[in-house]
Parts: C-alpha cells; structure tokens; sequence
C-alpha cells in the first residue's frame, strides 16, 4: 500500500519534469542561458514558455530589416516548414519536429545577434532568449 | 640494442612525433583552400542557394562583404575570420578575376552592382520573365534561382 503510494508520487513527479523540461542537448543550452539570468538578478526563477510564445508572435518594432515578427520566417506554425525573403526553405523551428534545433550554442547566438537586430533593432534579452528556447523546445 | 641505439631511436622517434604535432597544429591554424568555399556554401547558403561568384565582379563581392549587417533588410553578420575567409573565396572567382565577359558585359568599372539581378547581363537574360511569373507563391523573388532552374546549384543555367 505504501509502496504503491510511493511509486505512484514517483510517477507523478515524473510526468511533471518530462512536461517541463526540454531534451537534454536543448537543456544544456537554456541552463546556459538560465545561469547568465540568475547572475544579472539573483531574483531570476526560471524561465517562462508563455512569455516564449508571446514573444514569437509578437509584432516588433524598431528593427533594421523588413521583417517585423520572428514568424515572417519561420511561419505562424512552428512545426511546419518556414521560408526565407528569398523564397528558400526554413526546416521548422520546433524541437519535436526537428531534434537539432538549439543544439549548438554558436549557432544560436548567431541567429540571436542577427535575427533580433533585423526584428527589433536590438540584442535579445538574455530572458527573451530563454523563453524563447524554452517554448520552443516544448514545441 | 645497445643504450645508446634505444636513445637514438627514442631520440628519433620523439623528434618525428614532435614534427608531426606540429604539423598538425599549422594544418589546424593555416587556413585550407576549401575554408573559404565551404564556409561560403553554408553561411550564404542559409537564407539562398550560395550564387556563383561568377556572376559579380570582385568589387562588388567587397561591398556586400563589407556591409553583411545591413543585407538587404536583414542582419547577416558574420565574425571577422569568417567573413574574410569567404571574401577571399569570392574575389578568387569573381567575374572580373576568371574574365567572365558574358556577366561583365554593360558594365562599367565605377558599376557596383549589389545584385546580381541588377546586372545587365541578368536582365538582358530574363527581358521574356514576367512580374507576375516571378510573384508566384512558389518562385516568389527573382533572387530565387533554383526556382527556375532546377540545376542552379551545380552552375547549370542551360535549361
Ligand atoms: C528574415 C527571416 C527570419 C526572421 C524574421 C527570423 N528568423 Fe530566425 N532564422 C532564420 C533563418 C534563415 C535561420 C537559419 C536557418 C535554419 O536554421 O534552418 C534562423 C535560425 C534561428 C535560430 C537558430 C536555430 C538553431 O537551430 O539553433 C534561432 C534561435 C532563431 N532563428 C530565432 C529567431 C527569433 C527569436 C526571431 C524573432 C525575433 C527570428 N528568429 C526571426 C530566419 C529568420
Ligand atoms: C539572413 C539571411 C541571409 C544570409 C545569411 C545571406 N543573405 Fe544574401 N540575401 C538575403 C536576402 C533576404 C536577399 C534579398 C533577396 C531578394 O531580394 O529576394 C539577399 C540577396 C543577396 C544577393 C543579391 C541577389 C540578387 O538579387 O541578385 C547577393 C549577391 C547575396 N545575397 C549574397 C550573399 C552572400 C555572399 C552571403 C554570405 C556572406 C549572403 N548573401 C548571406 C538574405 C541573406
Ligand atoms: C522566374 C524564373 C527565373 C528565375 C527566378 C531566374 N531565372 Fe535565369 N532564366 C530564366 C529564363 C526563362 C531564362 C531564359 C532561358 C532561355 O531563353 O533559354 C533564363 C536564363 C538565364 C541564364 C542564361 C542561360 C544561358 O543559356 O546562357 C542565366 C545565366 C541565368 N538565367 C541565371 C539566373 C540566376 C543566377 C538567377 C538567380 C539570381 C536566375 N537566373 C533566376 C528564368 C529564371
């Protein structure tokens, strides 16, 4: 009987990790990001998947490029196919679909650098980034 | 095998092994000729197929090179060694450096042409393709190249 109620805790606390918590490779890069947020304030508690959406479909402004949303590119759906200015195809940017996303942080920070300056004329937030990683990774 | 013999051959053997690291080490820091065309492909293949350099003369790949922040509407910057490794790539093949008169041709040497599309050749090539051919959902820009020639990639254009 105990035993039974133990295991069950178990699975419950199990499921709720496996419902927030990204693949491991996707993790590494927002723990990255999490450490750098909890250094520039100690308040920081975590990252936030509903800041991430919002963000995403958010219409920007003050950006250097044509552009004024991240879903002009990389479409309104993010496990489906998006599509550059030029007509060339974006795999999608969810990580369900597409596993290798986020998964190099090099590559990430230079979509980042560019991206956020052509959409918003500035650098990300770190927070920006985590929620956006974050939701995405859940996607 | 005498001691002396043994140190020799040890001697030997470590020299060679030393020699071979730093070999290894200058092959790392030296840049191969493909740096500059592999990198090319990949980062300027991300948002387009990767043109031919062919097709722009060497002044006009320094100007976009120079200017990757401010690329047509969007940000497209690259570190410094990137960006010079493939600068020297498209200088090495530039229109003007393999003599290619058919790109070339209408130009004059103060022409900076940024696109390839703006060139005459380009347009001279494409007077029969249409606005509304080019605005159709599945070709959407006359940057799009492989849209309409399936081979582009490869260079081919005959089609
Ligand atoms: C003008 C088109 C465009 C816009 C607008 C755009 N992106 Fe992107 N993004 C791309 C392209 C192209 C890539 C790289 C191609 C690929 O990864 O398939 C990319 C890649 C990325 C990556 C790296 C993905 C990885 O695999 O590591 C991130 C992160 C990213 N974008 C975030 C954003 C965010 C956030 C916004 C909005 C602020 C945004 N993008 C807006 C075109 C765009
Ligand atoms: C972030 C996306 C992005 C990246 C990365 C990028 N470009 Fe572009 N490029 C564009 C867009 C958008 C256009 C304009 C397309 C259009 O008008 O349809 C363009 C147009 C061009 C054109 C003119 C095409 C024409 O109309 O003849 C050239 C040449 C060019 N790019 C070269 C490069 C080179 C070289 C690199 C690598 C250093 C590069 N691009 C990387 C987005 C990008
Ligand atoms: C909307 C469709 C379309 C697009 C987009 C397009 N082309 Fe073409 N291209 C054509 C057509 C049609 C011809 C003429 C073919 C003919 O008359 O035989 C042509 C001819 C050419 C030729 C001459 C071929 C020869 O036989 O000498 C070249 C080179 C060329 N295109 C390069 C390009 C490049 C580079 C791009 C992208 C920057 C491009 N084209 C984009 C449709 C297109």
């Amino acid at each position: 009987m105990r035993i039974a109620a133990i295991l069950t805790a178990i699975v419950i606390a199990g499921t709720a990790i496996a419902a927030v918590a990204a693949p491991p490779a996707q993790q590494a890069i927002i723990d990255q990001f999490a450490a750098a947020a909890k250094k520039a304030d100690p308040g920081f508690s975590g990252f936030s998947p509903d800041a991430g959406k919002t963000f995403f479909f958010a219409e920007q402004t003050g950006g250097t490029g044509e552009a004024s949303n991240c879903y002009a590119c990389h479409g309104k759906d993010p496990k489906k196919a998006g599509e550059t200015r030029a007509g060339q195809t974006i795999d999608p940017i969810a990580v369900s679909v597409n596993p290798k996303r986020f998964t190099d942080m090099a590559m990430v920070e230079k979509w980042f650098g560019r991206n956020c300056d052509t959409v918003l004329g500035r650098e990300c937030t770190v927070v920006e980034k985590g929620n956006f990683l974050t939701f995405m990774s859940a996607q | 095998m005498g001691t002396k013999m043994g140190l020799a051959l040890a001697a030997a053997v470590a020299f060679i092994v030393a020699g071979a690291g730093m070999l290894a080490v200058q092959a790392q820091n030296a840049p191969t000729p493909n740096a500059g065309k592999d990198a090319f492909n990949a980062e300027c293949g991300a948002c387009h197929m990767p043109f031919q350099p062919e097709f722009l003369p060497a002044r006009s790949w320094q100007a976009l090179m120079g200017n990757l922040s401010k690329h047509f509407g969007e940000n497209a910057k690259l570190d410094a060694a990137t960006t010079t490794a493939i600068t020297d790539y498209l200088v090495s093949r530039a229109a003007d450096t393999v003599n290619n008169r058919q790109a070339l041709q209408g130009l004059s040497p103060q022409d900076v042409p940024l696109r390839i599309t703006e060139t005459p050749s380009w347009i001279r090539e494409h007077r029969r393709v249409t606005a509304e051919v080019v605005a159709r959902p599945e070709i959407k820009s006359k940057a799009n190249c492989v849209a309409c020639h399936r081979r582009a990639k490869l260079g081919v254009y005959e089609d």
